[in-house]
């Protein structure tokens, strides 16, 4: 085990999150035991953090303690692990707009103490605003299937972003438009950032996820 | 600190928990889920019903040709098991007066099939009498949807017709979505992958219409007005759909159908 980012290990070409829960899977994933310390493997084709991480992500925001929100959460595969790194001290919310996915995600937040569900629309910041109570966070991490992800992504910047803080956006290209040139979408989107934030690093998610990459960037 | 976040966790999954729940006990959940079932139960009853057909097809060769509808089929098997005890009088009080009856008893005499085992036939006829019980769920199920679509959209199921507007609810996620979706939108439902196809290489031409192709407006109009017959269709499908969504109770749905019905004459 050879600790990559603070809480992200790599054993054997896979990465691995401490299970804050030991004993229990989340989605199915193969959990490693390593001098009596469980550890869970951290899917690349089912989370996109992972595989980011995977193709080279220089920097990773989040360590023990770190604030997160979460837009696009699902079934909470990707925050689980997310759990893991911040721990006990840490909170994580995850915001989604489908009941449908958030029914398997409620379950999660009932085992680790430190996940909390939000259903609501992240196009809709001021709507959730209040559950996080005035706290800023230390990562935003947003990665939902809308043809607008760039103006989610700075309406919720404004809310719960500092200076100097982390954000994390999931630039899907088929989402956005079905016709246009691939390269182009993600220009055009990550364009739209640059008055807030700068951009660190760039990461396209090949092979795990088609016309996908995950921007790392500072807010300004 | 730590009972703040322990509270507020709390309070965060009690509302989360609730959303969950109502939002399935909205009415539009089981017309939904029962469309997506009755699907399936053609699909499978098609499988195993050709599977069927099949395995007979050795022993009575010649009547696949003769009964086409794959329910009567299944029913001479069950009925009658070997070919030799199929019977003129039995045949028409199995599957009402066809005029095929002499044909078939006739062909069973002369048949080049095989005999067929006894425990082969057994099996067959097992499979025969489950998969007629799939189309006896299946009736069940379209009365279930017919009547709660009834309830749920007075006017957009008596436009639509009862699976048919279930569908295409089912379709677009909702009542709710159904009522806010554009006319055009609603024209192509269904026809998703033609108009994608279409949006990449405009060279192929888009689609004219998607589920609604299978509606009585639609199908009574020649084949070049179809698209003009969809695009009127379409657009009263959606007023009947915010009449019910957004609107008192009132009936409109006849006003609709005789516009409607206007419309096909002056296409045909």
């Amino acid at each position: 085990m050879e600790e990559v980012f603070p809480g992200i290990f790599e054993h054997e070409g896979k990465i691995f999150t401490k299970n804050l829960v030991p004993g229990i899977k989340v989605y199915g994933e193969r959990l490693l035991k390593i001098d009596k310390v469980e550890y869970r493997q951290w899917d690349f084709f089912r989370s996109k953090l992972a595989a980011a991480i995977k193709n080279g992500l220089s920097e990773m925001p989040i360590t023990k303690g770190s604030t997160v929100l979460y837009l696009g959460a699902a079934e909470g595969t990707t925050l689980s692990h997310v759990s893991d790194i911040i721990g006990k001290t840490g909170i994580a919310f995850g915001v989604d707009v489908s009941e449908r996915v958030m029914r398997k995600f409620i379950g999660m937040c009932e085992q680790r103490k430190n996940v909390m569900p939000i259903i609501e629309d992240a196009k809709k910041p001021w709507a959730y605003k209040s559950f996080l109570e005035g706290r800023k966070v230390d990562l935003l991490f947003q990665d939902v299937s809308q043809p607008d992800q760039a103006r989610i992504f700075l309406k919720n910047t404004e809310y719960f972003l500092k200076k100097g803080s982390a954000g994390m956006l999931v630039v899907k290209a088929k989402s956005i438009s079905q016709q246009s040139d691939v390269g182009s979408v993600f220009g055009k989107e990550l364009g739209a950032l640059t008055d807030q934030f700068k951009i660190k690093q760039v990461v396209n998610l090949k092979p795990f996820e088609k016309d996908h990459v995950l921007a790392l960037c500072e807010k300004l | 600190m730590a009972r703040d976040i322990d509270q507020l966790r709390k309070s965060l999954i009690k509302r989360a928990k609730k959303q969950v729940q109502e939002r399935y006990s909205e009415t539009d959940v089981d017309i939904i889920r029962a469309i997506s079932v009755l699907g399936d139960l053609d699909n499978t009853f098609n499988l195993l019903a050709e599977n069927a057909i099949e395995w007979y097809g050795g022993h009575f060769p010649e009547l696949q040709s003769i009964v086409r509808d794959n329910e009567a089929y299944l029913k001479i098997i069950k009925e009658f098991g070997e070919k030799e005890n199929i019977s003129e009088k039995k045949l028409s009080k199995l599957l009402g007066e066809t005029g095929k009856e002499k044909k078939i008893e006739e062909i069973s005499k002369s048949s080049m099939g095989s005999p067929v085992k006894k425990n082969a036939l057994e099996e067959l006829q097992l499979l025969a009498s489950n998969t007629l019980e799939l189309k006896s769920e299946r009736k069940k199920l379209q009365e279930f949807i017919e009547k709660e679509m009834e309830k749920l959209t007075p006017n957009f199921s008596k436009v639509a017709g009862g699976v048919l507007g279930a569908r295409l609810m089912a379709n677009a996620g909702g009542l709710k979505q159904l009522a806010m979706m554009p006319a055009s939108t609603m024209q192509l439902l269904g026809a998703e992958k033609a108009l994608f196809r279409h949006l990449k290489n405009k060279k192929i031409n888009g689609p004219k219409y998607g589920f609604i192709y299978g509606h009585p407006i639609v199908k009574q109009v020649p084949g070049k007005n179809k698209g003009k017959a969809a695009r009127s269709l379409a657009s009263k499908l959606v007023l009947a759909a915010r009449a019910d969504y957004f609107g008192s109770k009132k009936d409109v749905s006849k006003e609709i159908l005789a516009s409607l019905e206007k419309r096909a004459t002056e296409l045909k």
